[in-house]
């Protein structure tokens, strides 16, 4: 495996941040240093950053909560890098705390993305799982795709980048867990009926893995291929320390992206993960 | 061709068909894990050192590379205990090369929990990683592999509770690494590795502060080789003085470890007397590195005319030996 990108993190500015919903921001990063904006001219759709925040802004935060996190990057264009942030962890909350102008590191990108195969392509994408989809989406529209999406979200309020995606995708379905918008129920449960009327010849998923189970299942089922973006526990990043290892792979290096026949035999997707002791527990 | 080289090493007991084995801390913490390593050539694996409970390591940034062939990091041992971790080495059942747990503690009691549920569990070889902090140090940075009293305390108490043989793996970051080795062979060790990481900080410009989550950490990678030769030349040196003097009548095999990434890099810690090496940081680059090296390794012996690893082991020490 070689990189071309940073192994230690490079400061970047926070150029501008747009608001996308209550617990989600997104942040727009330029490199002020390294080697030739290196991170943003090889960020390709399905990569990822790791994240440093390497200070508080909050004086009574305890700064040893601060960590280096696997980010994916929602967009990149014009040596911009885009990231759609969920407040989740102290990182994140951290990060919510920073305003434009402001640095943080960066470092990437990192594992193997998506790979643009088919003519008429679906999007799956489970709440925050639509950022690293975006960045494909704008990708396979530049080289003349049918792009469909299916966007799932618990509820009307956790909805995201709609209009943005509206822009690119020749048609989008919207699920809401309570039904407060579009379709009451889970995205997968319109994947075959959308696959028939649009003659999808090729899946892309991202969300919560219970769901990309069920896109892995309904793949096989209608024999449709499809990739997957898993998310896993990383300390290192890089592959040198195996915590985000599921089954015999590496999410940081063989993936984050995997392929339907790679993942038809990993008995770990969609049933256990690995928390940072490397513990096995089940979903 | 290559049929007639014999390649085998025994350690300690266990036959190796490779003298490559994965080195501690890298990719050693899952059973899946282990097995991608072992599909890659490996002639033995090293676990990631396992203590007595569940440990989520240090915050990141964990792992960097300031530059070319250096490599920091600063895990702070994450490992998810050795309860759980039998269950993973119980899932690797079908991995047919030796696995070596590497054992670590904060104290001589918990390096004894740990061996014995791993000799237990049916382990036949530990390597035991002193680069601990030191219990009773008021030094944060102090570790066990530092204190010559406290790596003798730990290596007796386990030697005392365990019939397994044990691998010391000793720290670079002291005045004479021979003195420690003298001091492991004499509390019982049955083999010694040698180096661990070297004490290293990076500093980021920008930022004004270390990079490394834990703020310090190890350098390993390809540039820490030359020193890792030197380390083990000058315990092979001292191993070799102690047989002499009539001091020492087992032989105590010494296992290179640092920055080795091809098939020279391991020709060359046998030249200097090591019985065989460990692989960790070059798998960034290439996990098949265990495969190429081993290829390269008999070319080598082709070229050269040898059949096994004896024929040229230690060649190099003549010019090393006092006068």
């Amino acid at each position: 495996m070689s990189y071309f990108g940073e192994l230690t993190p490079v400061a970047a500015k926070i150029i501008k941040i747009i608001h996308e919903n209550q617990l989600v921001k997104s942040f727009y990063l330029s490199e002020i240093e390294g080697i030739n904006k290196i991170i943003s001219k090889n960020a390709k759709p399905g990569n990822f950053l790791m994240l440093w925040i390497p200070e508080s802004k909050d004086s009574e935060f305890d700064s040893d909560a601060l960590d280096n996190i696997p980010m994916s990057i929602s967009d990149c264009h014009n040596d911009i890098i885009k990231i759609t942030v969920r407040k989740s962890g102290d990182t994140t909350k951290e990060l919510h705390k920073y305003s434009e102008g402001d640095l943080i590191g960066i470092m990437g990108p990192f594992g193997r993305g998506f790979s643009l195969e088919g003519d008429n392509i679906l999007l799956v994408a489970g709440g925050i799982g639509i950022a690293p989809l975006q960045f494909l989406a704008k990708y396979a529209k530049n080289t003349g795709k049918n792009i469909y999406l299916i966007l799932g979200a618990k509820t009307k309020n956790e909805l995201l980048l709609v209009k943005e995606m509206e822009r690119i995708c020749n048609e989008i379905f919207i699920t809401t867990d309570d039904g407060t918008e579009g379709m009451k129920g889970y995205a997968p449960d319109i994947v075959i009926k959308i696959c028939d009327l649009y003659n999808i010849d090729y899946i892309y998923t991202c969300g919560p893995e219970i769901m990309m189970k069920k896109i892995l299942d309904i793949s096989l089922k209608i024999n449709i291929p499809a990739q997957f973006s898993l998310e896993r526990h990383m300390h290192c990043g890089i592959g040198v320390c195996g915590f985000c290892s599921i089954n015999n792979f590496y999410v940081c290096r063989d993936g984050p992206v995997f392929h339907t026949n790679e993942l038809k035999n990993v008995s770990e997707f969609g049933f256990s993960f690995r928390t940072p002791d490397g513990v096995l527990k089940k979903f | 061709m290559g049929n007639e080289i014999d390649i085998s090493v025994n350690l300690c007991g266990i036959e190796l068909n490779n003298p490559t084995m994965l080195a501690s801390g890298v990719l050693g913490g899952t059973a899946g894990s282990l097995r991608r390593v072992a599909q890659n050539g490996a002639g033995a694996l090293i676990t990631k050192s396992i203590g007595v409970a569940p440990r989520n390591g240090y915050q990141g940034p964990t792992v960097i590379e300031p530059m070319e062939n250096v490599l920091l990091n600063a895990m702070g041992l994450p490992n998810p205990g050795y309860k759980e971790f039998i269950n993973e080495l119980n899932d690797a059942r079908d991995i047919d090369i030796p696995i070596i747990p590497s054992i670590f503690g904060s104290n001589g009691k918990e390096y004894v929990e740990v061996a014995k549920a791993m000799e237990k569990a049916g382990s036949k070889l530990l390597e035991v990683n002193i680069s601990c902090p030191h219990p009773y140090s008021k030094c944060r940075d102090l570790l066990i592999g530092q204190d010559l009293d406290e790596t003798q305390n730990v290596i007796k108490e386990i030697k005392k509770a365990v019939q397994i043989p044990i691998i010391v793996k000793l720290s670079p970051n002291v005045t004479d690494i021979a003195k420690f080795a003298e001091k492991a062979i004499e509390s019982g060790a049955d083999a010694i590795s040698a180096i661990n990481t070297i004490q290293a900080i990076e500093i980021h410009p920008e930022f004004e502060r270390p990079i490394l989550g834990n703020l310090v950490g190890g350098q390993s990678g390809a540039s820490i080789r030359p020193i890792a030769l030197r380390k083990v030349a000058d315990i092979v040196l001292k191993i070799d003085s102690l047989k002499k003097e009539g001091q020492l009548e087992k032989e105590i095999p010494v296992i290179g470890v640092g920055g080795v990434s091809d098939g020279l890099d391991i020709v060359r810690f046998l030249l200097i007397g090591a019985t065989c090496v460990q692989i960790g940081t070059a798998v960034k680059d290439n996990l098949a590195v265990f495969d190429k090296s081993v290829r390269q390794l008999k070319e080598y012996m082709v070229k050269k005319n040898y059949e096994s690893l004896n024929d040229f082991r230690g060649n190099a020490l003549q010019w090393l030996h006092p006068h």
